[in-house]
């Protein structure tokens, strides 16, 4: 069995479903995820694979209607985040759990001071009075490393850079000391040096503060970097999870494997060689996610597809204590 | 047939596109008491040369300018000064019919495939389009029979032909946009960030398909992209550009292997690697890229740059040849 620290939240059989013009799109087909006390675990996947709005899911930031979670629970601190009121999640929004997100500019408010901005949720969940929250704003800042933080703070968001603006947004976020960061493609928007020294400065305050972080992300080079387990999604289901080292030195499922088979990499040719050799791919496309899944979603581009794959959809089970593979051939593709 | 020994050969004929001092400069509207006018200098006198059949790929961070560099050339925005010369013809002050009779050489493909084909358009019109336009073939029907041939190509069903873009993936429309940029023969295609909009495993296929069109049609590609490890795998030769100019250009071999301004060295050191027994303790270069309308005096790199010295702060850099092919824009390299 998985030991470690205890689990801070428990995602159970979470389905969410979108109700569109063109019929129901089934987004999330039943996740579970459990997030221990001071892990960063890795939800990947590519566009459209619902890892985003199992995210969402947490925190309950989807638009009800189209969005309409079907089934699950999500339970933090032995309460269930999808059957809490209104009032509770929003205490818990922003203080216990928060979240950042790919696109700074549209997640601060243009017309607020970013320091009003962090200031704001201070006040709004932690004890003492409006100067308290002005000093723990600036001291934030600070430790974001915002160069100047007296003159940053009385500045708007479009007088920051991007990354100065992810800046601003971590600093928001880790204001009331979360016990989980939930980052939603936190660098995806940013340039190369700047996504660098965002994922450092994620990183070191992970360090300092413990928190969980669930990182969404598509970057498998980010997650090497970052995560220490890493779950990943295809067509709204996991279909692997085990930590970091495994996932990148023996993957299981034949997704992840393509996956990872597909990146281009530097420094991963025939030096000197007249043409590149060519990359990997995964034939096909992702399917829609229109019709209820009942098969293996990845078995129409999956090299090992059998007869079974075609009827029924493989559970996520465990073949190692610690890695959980969800395909009919993961015995045979070992 | 080896990459150096290929170099070698192309290496006397004259290169397909030339470029020579290139300035693309936006002028400001001047506000009110302000004294000059400022300008935008986006591509700040860029040399280089794309050579027949080879990839050169420009790489750098949002705004250094790699984008409008591709615009001029295929003068979408009119060069501010310096040369554009394709296939030995200098076009950078051409326009009307001289530029229409030239532009069919160089096609683009760009990043999102969602808005550069038109969603009223059936596919076989978008990619027959071209082909009438300069009537290479006779006749609507021999268009589209030509266009769906191309959709072959491209690793797509003739049938296609006749369905919307909106009914295709990401991965189909870029195969859309591919078909028809090849669909007049040309030399040379300017792919600006071709891959970036897509999933990994999507971008796998686009980037081989480029690679076999490559070899089955001559082409040369001019390859604008951020994602480095792209560009690793798909070029011949890399330029890297910092606000407006180029900091390094060599061969992809020696870029990656021994990149020598500070700059390539960063940027190299900042790609995260997807392999966890690789421990990631890197240089993080500190800052932002600054403004590209007031850069910094002297070497544009100096505000950022680990080694950056008083003359750095002063005198631009020039770039020089240190080793054969191997350029590089940095006063102590």
């Amino acid at each position: 069995m998985r030991q470690g620290p205890p689990p801070i939240l428990e995602m159970r059989d979470l389905a969410v479903r979108f109700s569109t013009e063109a019929g129901p799109v089934y987004a999330v087909n039943g996740v579970s995820l459990t997030l221990r006390e001071g892990e960063t675990l890795a939800l990947v996947g590519e566009s459209g694979c619902g890892k985003s709005v199992t995210a969402l899911s947490i925190l309950r930031l989807l638009k009800s209607p189209p969005a309409l979670t079907t089934q699950g629970t999500i339970s933090y601190n032995g309460s269930d985040l999808l059957a809490l009121p209104e009032a509770k999640i929003r205490s818990i929004r922003g203080n216990e759990v928060s979240m950042i997100f790919q696109e700074p500019m549209t997640s601060l408010n243009p017309v607020l001071t970013i320091g009003r901005q962090i200031t704001e949720v201070v006040a709004k969940h932690r004890p003492g009075n409006r100067k308290q929250a002005r000093d723990r704003a600036l001291h934030m800042l600070d430790m974001v490393k915002i160069p100047d933080v007296v003159r940053r703070y009385a500045e708007y968001p479009h007088q920051l850079s991007g990354g100065m603006r992810q800046r601003v947004m971590i600093a928001m976020a880790l204001a009331c000391d979360p016990k989980l960061l939930i980052a939603d493609e936190p660098t995806t928007a940013l340039d190369v040096t700047i996504q660098a020294q965002i994922m450092e400065l994620l990183l070191r305050l992970k360090e300092e503060t413990g928190t969980a972080i669930l990182l969404i992300t598509h970057d498998l080079g980010v997650v090497a970097e970052a995560a220490q387990r890493v779950a990943v999604m295809y067509a709204g289901r996991i279909i692997e999870e085990a930590p970091v080292a495994e996932i990148f030195a023996d993957a299981k499922h034949p997704y992840t494997r393509g996956l990872l088979a597909s990146i281009p990499r530097i420094h991963n040719r025939h030096t000197g060689s007249a043409r590149p050799r060519r990359l990997p791919e995964i034939p096909g496309v992702v399917p829609s996610m229109t019709d209820p899944p009942i098969a293996c979603q990845f078995a129409a581009r999956c090299p090992l597809a059998a007869a079974q794959c075609r009827e029924s959809a493989p559970p996520l089970r465990p073949m190692l204590s610690n890695h959980a593979v969800a395909c009919w051939n993961a015995e045979t593709a070992a | 047939m080896t990459g150096h020994a290929k170099e070698a050969r192309t290496e006397g004929e004259p290169p397909l596109l030339e470029l020579t001092d290139l300035k693309v400069h936006f002028q400001l509207k001047k506000e009110l008491f302000q004294t000059t006018k400022h300008a935008v200098k986006a591509v700040d006198g860029v040399s280089l040369s794309v050579r027949r059949s080879e990839t050169l790929s420009i790489v750098g961070e949002s705004g250094c300018g790699k984008s409008t560099m591709g615009r001029a050339i295929l003068r979408l925005v009119d060069p501010t000064a310096g040369t554009i010369k394709l296939d030995g013809a200098d076009i950078s002050r051409l326009s009307g019919k001289r530029l229409w009779q030239h532009r069919r050489k160089m096609q683009a493909v760009f990043q999102d495939p969602f808005a550069s084909l038109s969603p009223r358009m059936k596919v076989g019109a978008i990619i027959a389009e071209p082909l009438v336009n300069y009537g290479t073939v006779t006749g609507r029907k021999a268009a589209l029979s030509r266009a769906a041939e191309l959709l072959e190509v491209v690793g797509l069903k003739g049938e296609h032909a006749s369905k919307f873009p909106h009914e295709f993936s990401g991965g189909q429309r870029q195969r859309i946009g591919i078909a028809r940029a090849i669909a007049l023969n040309p030399d040379l295609i300017i792919c600006d960030e071709a891959v970036s909009a897509l999933d990994v495993s999507v971008q796998a296929q686009i980037i081989n398909l480029l690679m076999d069109l490559q070899d089955e049609f001559k082409l040369s590609y001019l390859f604008i992209a951020h994602d480095l490890a792209v560009v690793d795998h798909i070029s011949t030769r890399v330029a890297v550009m910092y606000l407006g100019r180029i900091v390094e250009l060599a061969h992809r071999d020696t870029l990656f292997d021994t990149p020598k301004h500070p700059y390539t060295e960063a940027l190299l050191a900042a790609v995260p690697t997807p392999d966890p027994s690789i421990s990631s303790a890197k240089a993080v270069l500190s800052g932002d890229v600054p403004s590209p309308i007031n850069p910094p005096p002297g070497c544009h790199f100096n505000t950022r740059c680990p080694y950056a010295e008083d003359r750095c702060r002063i005198e631009s850099p020039v770039l020089r040849e240190i080793a054969p092919h191997h350029f590089v824009s940095c006063h102590y390299r």
